[in-house]
């Protein structure tokens, strides 16, 4: 249900940064449902609020209400969705909520209950604590509220996110006595600025991933545009191959959070050495990720029916064995003390 | 002094002991492949998690389990089973086991083996005291003890055991050395005797030694977890805790220490 809502809206991006993947089908095609529905965001204190101005590095809770739906066909109740502007989802820490599913920047908190049928109060209430990066970009975010069981669209409301440098103690001026030796400037390497084209040489064709786009540009959603074999995420962090899941983090997110747990993909052969993950790369094809469709063995010859036994079941005797020779041995030791006994 | 008589005797009984002695030693040790297989201690239990979800059928775990363990090729005996069950059903009796295509959208698999119980049926009717419960979890079978009754296929309520109505055949190329024998001290062979009943073990020559068992080992897409219940940190643990799996059968009251999850 969840991966479905996924309709992100991009407001933030940069000229020079390529498309964030976004899923295309919008979250009516499969929520539709018929009624009307209240969405009330508030701010800690419970006083209605749209608009939130949080400080870099702090942490701001928003509390969302809404009401059910009398015409839930759902098993898992209503829930409460926080879309995120994506590169505000790269920078935030949330406690309480879940993330969304895989290609969406959302957060959702479900009604435990699903069996409200006629609800008359708000039965879903959502708080979600947002805890922000120190390096989060200064400016004006959009967050869609979502509450998509309720109405062919779902009930959405917008609430903008402030985010503003934090004060900082004004430095006591240096001493002027003693002038601080002259910093010499690092002579800085000469950046290439010419992009790669990376389809004159290497014949990709994606598969499944061909929805990041089309020619070089899908290439430079995950491989940085100028260094070669790096990759590269969507807030410009430089990766080095090896780190792939993090890459994939940015679309996978709860496949990503399955795999960390140890649900998601195999182990090394020791149960007891949790460290030794394996990633992602290792069974998916990051060009055509969809894992390769694989035959079934035949089923093994059924035991029945029972074969009749033809000779009695027998004890042999192995002659070749150690513990038969051993067996004859102690017979012999037996029967020879025996005798001397007698003879006594 | 000594008469000659005597001294005869003598001979005769130190020579006899020190000859009985020792072959009477290879009675009592194991045979050398297994000596480095740990004995079981109650430190651990062990469990497998097995995520229904992901399952997709392929029987690669089926096939590898034969020829770990040594199973008779043409035996017809799988220790695991794979059941290709109904969309929405946990009905087993409904359930395929032949099925030749998968996997299919409309079906989900379920693979299914000895589940160790933590109390286990098959153990409380073996009339031989055959098959116990090791510390560690396992259920073992003493091939050399078991009669062949086969109470315990009737009592496990997982069709967990098999009996061998023929002599296994297994070509030598392709004989595991320590496969299916528990590390118990009197098995020899790596291979059941005919007439006896045998299981699903958790490949304890393997675990009792910290690799995983084969089935987990080659699962393609990751289905199977194995790990020690005792031990809050290990893989089963945390997913048994996260994922709140279910047991095949519980109402039983058999305790199976093997987890679905999905």
């Amino acid at each position: 249900m969840i991966s479905l809502i996924a309709l992100t809206v991009l407001l933030y991006a940069p000229a020079d940064v390529h498309a964030f993947p976004t899923q295309t089908s919008p979250c009516s095609a499969c929520h539709g449902s018929d009624g009307s529905g209240i969405l009330v965001v508030t701010n800690a204190t419970g006083a209605a609020q749209t608009s939130f101005t949080v400080l870099r590095g702090e942490t701001i809770t928003i509390v969302i209400e809404g009401r059910g739906d009398t015409h839930k066909d759902y098993t898992t109740g209503p829930a409460i969705v926080v879309e995120f502007d994506p590169n505000l989802y790269q920078k935030i820490t949330m406690s309480g909520a879940r993330p969304g599913g895989e290609g969406s920047h959302s957060y959702y908190i479900q009604d435990g209950d699903p069996n409200d049928r006629e609800p008359t109060a708000n039965d879903v209430k959502g708080e979600f604590t947002i805890a922000l990066a120190p390096d989060t970009p200064i400016q004006d975010y959009t967050l869609t509220v979502n509450y998509p069981q309720r109405g062919p669209t779902g009930v959405s409301s917008t609430v903008t996110l402030t985010v503003a440098e934090k004060p900082t103690p004004t430095p006591a001026p240096p001493p002027t006595s003693t002038p601080a030796p002259k910093a010499t400037p690092t002579p800085t390497p000469p950046l290439t600025t010419t992009k790669l084209d990376c389809l004159k040489c290497h014949e990709i064709r994606l598969k499944v991933h061909d929805k990041l786009g089309s020619g070089n540009n899908a290439c430079w959603v995950c491989h940085d545009a100028l260094k070669k074999k790096t990759l590269r995420l969507a807030n410009e962090t430089l990766l080095p191959l090896s780190d792939a899941p993090k890459l994939c983090w940015q679309c996978h997110q709860e496949r990503y959070n399955a795999w960390s747990e140890g649900m998601h993909g195999r182990h090394g052969p020791s149960y007891t050495s949790v460290e030794e993950k394996v990633t992602c790369t290792r069974c998916h094809d990051p060009h055509s990720p969809a894992f390769p469709s694989i035959t079934p063995l035949p089923p093994p010859p059924p035991q029945l029916p029972v074969p009749p036994l033809t000779t009695p079941i027998s004890i042999t005797v192995d002659t070749e064995s150690s513990q038969s020779r051993a067996m004859v041995a102690l017979l012999i030791t037996a029967v020879f003390m025996i005798i001397l006994m007698r003879k006594r | 002094m000594i008469d000659r008589r005597r001294f005869i005797k003598l001979v005769g009984w130190t020579a006899g002991l020190v000859f009985m002695g020792g072959y009477a030693r290879q009675l009592i040790e194991l045979p050398g492949s297994q000596e480095e297989i740990p004995a079981s201690h109650g430190k651990v239990t062990y469990a497998m998690v097995i995520d229904v979800k992901a399952c997709i059928g392929c029987r690669r775990c089926v096939y590898a389990c034969i020829k770990e363990n040594n199973i008779g090729r043409a035996s017809g005996i799988a220790w695991i089973r794979v059941l290709a069950m109904k969309h929405g059903s946990i009905d087993l009796d409904d359930s395929e086991h032949n099925y030749t295509e998968a996997p299919i959208p409309t079906r989900w698999y379920l693979p299914v083996q000895c589940m160790q119980c933590g109390n286990p049926p098959c153990v409380h009717v073996c009339p031989v005291k055959a098959t116990w419960k090791d510390p560690d979890g396992i259920i073992v079978i003493d091939y050399d003890r078991c009669i062949g009754c086969r109470y315990c296929m009737a009592a496990c309520p997982y069709w967990a055991r098999h009996f061998n109505w023929k002599e296994p055949y297994v070509p030598p190329e392709e004989m595991t050395p320590e496969g299916g024998t528990y590390g118990l001290p009197f098995s020899t062979s790596p291979i059941r005797p005919i007439g006896v009943v045998e299981k699903c073990t958790f490949c304890a020559h393997r675990t009792r030694k910290g690799i995983e068992p084969k089935c987990v080992e080659v699962c393609p897409v990751g289905a199977r977890h194995f790990g020690d219940l005792n031990d809050p940190d290990s893989i089963v643990s945390k997913l048994i805790r996260s994922r709140q799996g279910f047991r095949l059968k519980e109402e039983l009251g058999t305790e199976p220490h093997i987890y679905y999850v999905g």
